[in-house]
This record gives C-alpha cells, sequence and structure tokens, in this order.
C-alpha cells in the first residue's frame, strides 16, 4: 500500500465540511492538515467544497490594489492636510466628521472592551512579513499596533543604513491602535526594510505633505522626521 | 461573477436620520470609493472625480429622507445611480469641449451615461468591490494572521499553495486548510448581509 492510497482511506467530505465550519478539534484538524498534505485528491474536494463560483476570482479581481486605490489614498492624505493647513474645522465637511465620530466611538468600544473583558494590550510588531523574506513587488504586510503607541504610527519602508537612513512611508495605521492591521505595500526596490515609524504632529504634516507631493523623491531623510521613533523594524526584504 | 446584494434596507433606514454617524459611516465606506473610481473610468481626471464622489455624498445627505423603499419604486441603489449619472452628467457639461481624458480610464468625456450603458453595469462592479473588500476586512480580523497570509498568496498573489507554504513554513494541507476557511468565511459574511435585508 502506498502512503497516497493510505491517505486516502482518511478521505472523508463530511470531516472537510466540518473543517470548514470550524467544528473540528485541533487533534482533527492537525490530523486532516496531515492527510491533505499527502492527498492531491482530497485537496480538489477541499476547494470545491469551499469555493463558491465566482468568489476565488472575485477574491483576486477585488482584492488586489491598483492605481487608483493609490490615487484615492494619496487624495485622503491631501484632503487631510489641507484640512489641518486651513484650520478648518471638522463639521466643515461631513465626511471627515463622521469618520472621526465613527473612528472615536469604534476606539471607545474597543477600549471599554479591553477593559471589561481583561483582554491584554497588543504590542506594536509587524507579523508578516518575516525577517530576510523574499516578497512580491506587491506584498501584504501585518501586525498589530499597541492602544499607548506615542502619536501617530505609519508603516514605511526604509532604505540605507544607520544615520543615513531614507523614509518612505506607505500607510498611515494610527487608527489601529490597540488593534490588528493588515496592509497591502507596493514596494519594487531589491533590498529594504519595513518599519512602524512613529511621529509626533509635526512630523506627520510633514509626511502628509510628502505624500501630496507628486514630485517626491527618494524618501524622507531620517534627519526631517523630528522625534520620529521606530516601534518595529523586519530587517532585509528583498523583492522577487 | 458572484451576485452581490442590494443595499441593507436597514441601513438605508439609517440613513435617513442625519446624526447617525455609525451608518454614515458605512455609507461613505461603500459608496464613495466605488463613485470615485467610476469617475476615473468615466475619465475624469483625479481631483475632478474626488469632488465628484463628495457631491454625490452630500446629494444623497439632502435626499435620502425622500427615498422609501417600495416594490413599485426603484431600488436603492437604483436611485443612488440615477443621482451619480446625473452628476457624471453636470461633470460633462462643466467640462472644456476640448478635455483631456484622465489617465487609465475606458470612457471618454464625449461617451454621456445612457439608460443603457456599460457605466451602470461598471457601477455595480465597483460596489461589489467595496462590499468584498468590507467583509475581506472583517475576516481577516477573526482569523489568524497566517491563515489570511494563506489565502492572501494563493487568492490574491497568484502564488501557488506550494509557493504559499515554503514562504509561510507550513505544509499545503494547511495552506489548504486556511484558504478554503477564509473563501468560506468570505462568502458567509456577504451572504449574512445579504439576510439581514429581509
Amino acid at each position: 500500500m502506498t502512503p497516497e492510497s493510505f491517505s486516502n482511506h482518511a478521505c472523508n467530505e463530511a470531516r472537510l465540511e466540518r473543517m470548514l465550519e470550524d467544528t473540528l478539534a485541533p487533534a482533527e484538524l492537525e490530523d486532516l492538515q496531515s492527510h491533505l498534505n499527502d492527498c492531491a485528491t482530497c485537496r480538489d474536494m477541499l476547494d470545491r467544497m469551499a469555493v463558491v463560483p465566482g468568489v476565488w476570482d472575485d477574491a483576486g479581481l477585488f482584492l488586489k490594489s491598483d492605481d487608483w486605490d493609490h490615487e484615492w489614498e494619496r487624495l485622503g492624505a491631501s484632503r487631510a492636510s489641507s484640512t489641518a493647513d486651513s484650520g478648518e474645522t471638522p463639521s466643515a465637511e461631513p465626511r471627515r466628521l463622521i469618520e472621526a465620530v465613527v473612528v472615536s466611538v469604534l476606539l471607545l468600544v474597543l477600549t471599554l472592551a479591553g477593559v471589561l473583558y481583561g483582554r491584554p494590550s497588543l504590542p506594536s510588531e509587524i507579523t508578516a512579513p518575516s525577517t530576510s523574506e523574499t516578497v512580491s513587488p506587491q506584498f501584504q504586510a501585518t501586525g498589530s499596533l499597541a492602544s499607548d503607541a506615542p502619536g501617530h504610527v505609519w508603516l514605511a519602508v526604509k532604505h540605507g543604513k544607520s544615520n543615513d537612513e531614507l523614509y518612505w512611508p506607505k500607510h498611515d495605521l494610527t487608527e489601529f491602535k490597540g488593534r490588528q492591521w493588515a496592509k497591502t505595500v507596493d514596494e519594487h526596490s531589491r533590498g529594504f526594510h519595513l518599519v512602524l515609524l512613529a511621529v509626533p504632529d509635526d512630523g506627520h504634516r510633514d509626511i502628509e505633505k510628502w505624500i501630496a507631493d507628486p514630485s517626491r523623491f527618494p524618501g524622507l531623510p531620517r534627519a526631517q522626521l523630528a522625534g520620529a521613533k521606530e516601534l518595529a523594524v523586519i530587517g532585509d526584504l528583498k523583492t522577487e | 461573477m458572484v451576485e452581490f446584494p442590494e443595499t441593507r434596507l436597514s441601513l438605508v433606514a439609517r440613513l435617513k436620520n442625519v446624526s447617525d454617524h455609525d451608518a454614515w459611516g458605512q455609507f461613505s465606506e461603500l459608496y464613495v470609493p466605488a463613485i470615485f473610481r467610476l469617475s476615473r473610468r468615466f475619465g475624469l481626471q483625479s481631483h475632478d472625480a474626488d469632488d465628484l464622489a463628495q457631491g454625490v455624498f452630500v446629494s444623497v445627505a439632502k435626499s435620502v429622507k425622500n427615498w422609501v423603499p417600495d416594490p413599485k419604486r426603484p431600488k436603492f441603489r437604483a436611485w443612488l445611480w440615477t443621482i451619480i449619472r446625473n452628476a457624471l452628467l453636470n461633470a460633462i457639461d462643466r467640462a472644456p469641449p476640448d478635455a483631456a481624458r484622465g489617465g487609465g480610464s475606458d470612457m471618454g468625456l464625449s461617451e454621456r451615461p445612457t439608460d443603457e450603458d456599460p457605466l451602470a453595469e461598471q457601477f455595480e462592479i465597483e460596489y461589489r468591490r467595496q462590499m468584498f473588500r468590507r467583509a475581506a476586512a472583517e475576516v481577516a480580523g477573526k482569523v489568524e494572521v497566517v491563515t489570511w497570509r494563506a489565502f492572501w498568496l494563493t487568492a490574491v498573489d497568484g502564488k501557488s499553495s506550494q509557493e504559499a507554504a515554503e514562504i509561510l513554513g507550513i505544509n499545503i494541507g494547511s495552506v489548504h486548510t486556511a484558504r478554503s476557511r477564509v473563501i468560506r468565511r468570505l462568502h458567509d459574511c456577504v451572504q449574512e448581509w445579504e439576510r439581514e435585508e429581509l
């Protein structure tokens, strides 16, 4: 009996369905994963069972960021920057007011939930990718942000060595304080570091202006970000 | 492509209360980026598309109180499409005759929207895109990081299960269980929103 035929004894559609419904015990799940590792038939069956026609295609089509997503993000940063410059009150623009209120309420709820249920506070960290990992030019980064992280927090790419660093801020993560975050990062350089960068208000405004500047290059020198502090670093990443 | 539900009636009903910030936040998150992308696809420049999206948001805030669910009348999204379509027509009328196309658009400014134009279908696609992203954001926060990454690497980045397994340091069986659970949850998430309509 070959290993493949032996493992096929464990082929069981009902067990796959229970896995999809998250009702398998940890030991059963481990056993199933081991079986799937050897059994292409069950892997195909599982793919068919899990995927409603179209959902898989939609995932690839809709979740991938494109140029218009980046434009939209830049416009958002630009709007925030112009508001800060003009001293405009939040009530002058309905969406900003709504977003500010929604974020405030969410933060309050999350804080209360943490207090009531004794949930340990999350660290400020980057959980993916890993140090020295080779990533695609567009990759997903994940992590968490401590609720007491200082100032504004940006996910940034860093080039260069100590005292000669250039930061390329990618995403403002401030709204994720006290919870997990996931962002798609575009980076085409061959080698770089990924950083959680905390900056005070002045530094945050400098970053927003830099993002709004279409001629920006080649990144923000560390010297221009007074008070910036690296909360986490994933070093020596490479692109494919 | 999967059929997505009509905007939840409960959400639309809540929009009538202008101080329901949560409802307006959801509406903004769902529709404003979709309208921006649609306007860019139609050929508007970036800032004009942004202005149009914000303008539609304000128009809806002013007039949603007049919309009532009625089987004999258009559904909410059809009603909203009328507002968007009018905003696009106004944008065309304001544009100079030799207005250049915005970069990357599929349709030029001279192509005015008609009752049966592909732009209406494109609006549905952009709406579905935002719905899917909302579902993804919800599911991503509920599963382990490695589970989500296994899904992302194979579904979005186009990696094979073998490649994803090597990147994540897990076996192929774990990649398949992870991504199939995420896909199922994404689907269930949208279905749940659909049920809330009833």
